[in-house]
C-alpha cells in the first residue's frame, strides 16, 4: 500500500523556489519600466508594466502558499471591501481603456472566512482576464451573490469571450495555452492556482469569470 | 535645499527615482556600509530591504542606534511586499519607517511620502 506522500507527486522544491525567484527578479525590470513611463509621461506603457508586476504578485504569491513559506490567514471578511479595493486599484486602467465599470453587490451579504490578501490576488487577476477579453469602451459588471454554500464573486461583460477558459484544456507546450486569451494566461493560472489552494474554484462561462468563495463554517454556527 | 539619502541597490532604479527629487539634494548608496560610512547629514531616506551584504532591516537597526539618525524619516521603497503582520509587529514599529511597495506606489506618491515626513518633523 502506497503511503500518501508516495501516492501523490509533490512539485519539485527547486521548480517552486525557481518560479519564484524569477517572479520576483522580473519585477525590477516592470518596476523601471513603470517609473520610466512614469516620468515620460507614457501612460500606456507604465499601465503594461504594472499589469504585468500584478501578474507576478499573483504567481508569487501562489508559489508562497504552495511551499508554505506563507500561510493561509483567515478572518472574517465582507468581500465587497475588498472589490471596491480591488476596483480602485485598476482605476487607471479602466479609466485608460474607456471601461464602464459598475459594481454590484446585493444586499445582506454574508461574512466569509477567508484569506484577504489571496481573494484579493483571485479577483485583481479575473479583472485583468477580463480586461484582455474585451475592448475599449466595454461594460463590465463586478457582482457578488450568495449562493447556498457561500458568495459567487463574478466580472461578467456581454462583450467577453471566455468559453474556452478551462484549466484541463491548458496547453502547457504553447505559447498561447488557452485557446480564447491572448498571451500566456498567466492571471488564469494563477487565480486557479490562488482558488486552489482557497479550497474553491474559478467559475467560467462566455461571458464571465468568477470564483466561489464558501462562507466560513465557523460562522454559519454563530 | 533638503536632503534625501538613497539606498537602492541597483543604479538604474536609483537614478530614476533620484529623477522623481527634483529641487532636493540626493545622496546615493548602493550598501547598507556604504550608506552608514557617510558623513553628511540629510532630511529622509528612501531604501530597498534587499540589499547585497547586510539586509536593509540590518541596516535600519544600526541606522537607529545612531542617536543623530534615530528621528531621521525611513521610507522603505521595496520590490519585496512585507506582510501586514510583518508591518504591524512590534520589531517593525520600533523603526519608525514607513514602508511603500514599489509596484504599487508611484514616483510622485514616493515623493509625497516623503515630503509629508519631513514636514512633519
Amino acid at each position: 500500500m502506497k503511503s500518501r506522500q508516495e501516492g501523490s507527486q509533490p512539485r519539485s522544491t527547486v521548480g517552486v523556489d525557481s518560479l519564484f525567484l524569477l517572479a520576483e527578479e522580473l519585477k525590477q525590470p516592470l518596476i523601471a519600466i513603470a517609473h520610466a513611463s512614469e516620468q515620460h509621461d507614457h501612460e500606456a506603457a507604465r499601465l503594461q508594466a504594472e499589469r504585468a508586476l500584478r501578474t507576478l504578485d499573483a504567481i508569487i504569491l501562489g508559489e508562497q502558499l504552495a511551499s508554505g513559506q506563507v500561510e493561509l490567514d483567515l478572518q472574517p471578511l465582507h468581500i465587497g471591501s475588498v472589490m471596491v479595493d480591488v476596483q480602485q486599484r485598476l482605476a487607471p486602467a479602466l479609466k485608460q481603456r474607456s471601461i464602464d465599470a459598475e459594481l454590484s453587490l446585493r444586499r445582506g451579504l454574508a461574512l466569509i472566512d477567508t484569506d484577504k490578501r489571496v481573494v484579493s490576488s483571485i479577483l485583481t487577476s479575473l479583472w485583468q482576464i477580463m480586461l484582455s477579453s474585451v475592448g475599449s469602451a466595454a461594460n463590465v459588471t463586478f457582482t457578488a451573490k450568495g449562493y447556498k454554500g457561500g458568495i459567487r464573486v463574478a466580472i461578467s461583460s456581454p462583450e467577453a469571450q471566455l468559453d474556452g477558459l478551462n484549466a484541463p484544456r491548458i496547453s502547457p507546450q504553447s505559447a498561447q495555452p488557452l485557446k480564447d486569451l491572448a498571451g500566456s494566461g498567466g492571471d488564469f493560472l494563477a487565480a486557479t492556482q490562488l482558488a486552489e489552494l482557497l479550497g474553491t474554484k474559478l467559475t467560467t462561462s462566455k461571458r464571465s469569470i468568477g470564483v466561489l468563495l464558501p462562507k466560513s463554517s465557523q460562522l454559519s454556527l454563530v | 535645499m533638503k536632503t534625501l539619502l538613497l539606498l537602492m541597490p541597483d543604479a538604474v532604479t536609483a537614478t530614476t527615482i533620484a529623477t522623481a527629487f527634483d529641487g532636493y539634494k540626493v545622496l546615493t548608496a548602493s550598501t547598507a556600509g556604504e550608506a552608514i560610512a557617510l558623513e553628511s547629514s540629510f532630511d529622509a531616506v528612501v531604501m530597498e530591504l534587499s540589499l547585497a551584504g547586510h539586509s536593509g532591516f540590518e541596516f535600519l537597526y544600526e541606522f537607529r542606534s545612531y542617536a543623530d539618525w534615530s528621528d531621521i524619516p525611513v521610507i522603505i521603497y521595496s520590490r519585496i511586499r512585507l506582510s501586514d503582520e510583518t508591518l504591524q509587529s512590534r520589531a517593525f514599529t520600533s523603526l519608525k519607517a514607513r514602508y511603500a511597495y514599489q509596484p504599487e506606489v508611484s514616483l510622485a506618491g514616493l515623493r509625497n511620502m516623503v515630503e509629508k515626513e519631513i514636514h512633519s518633523q
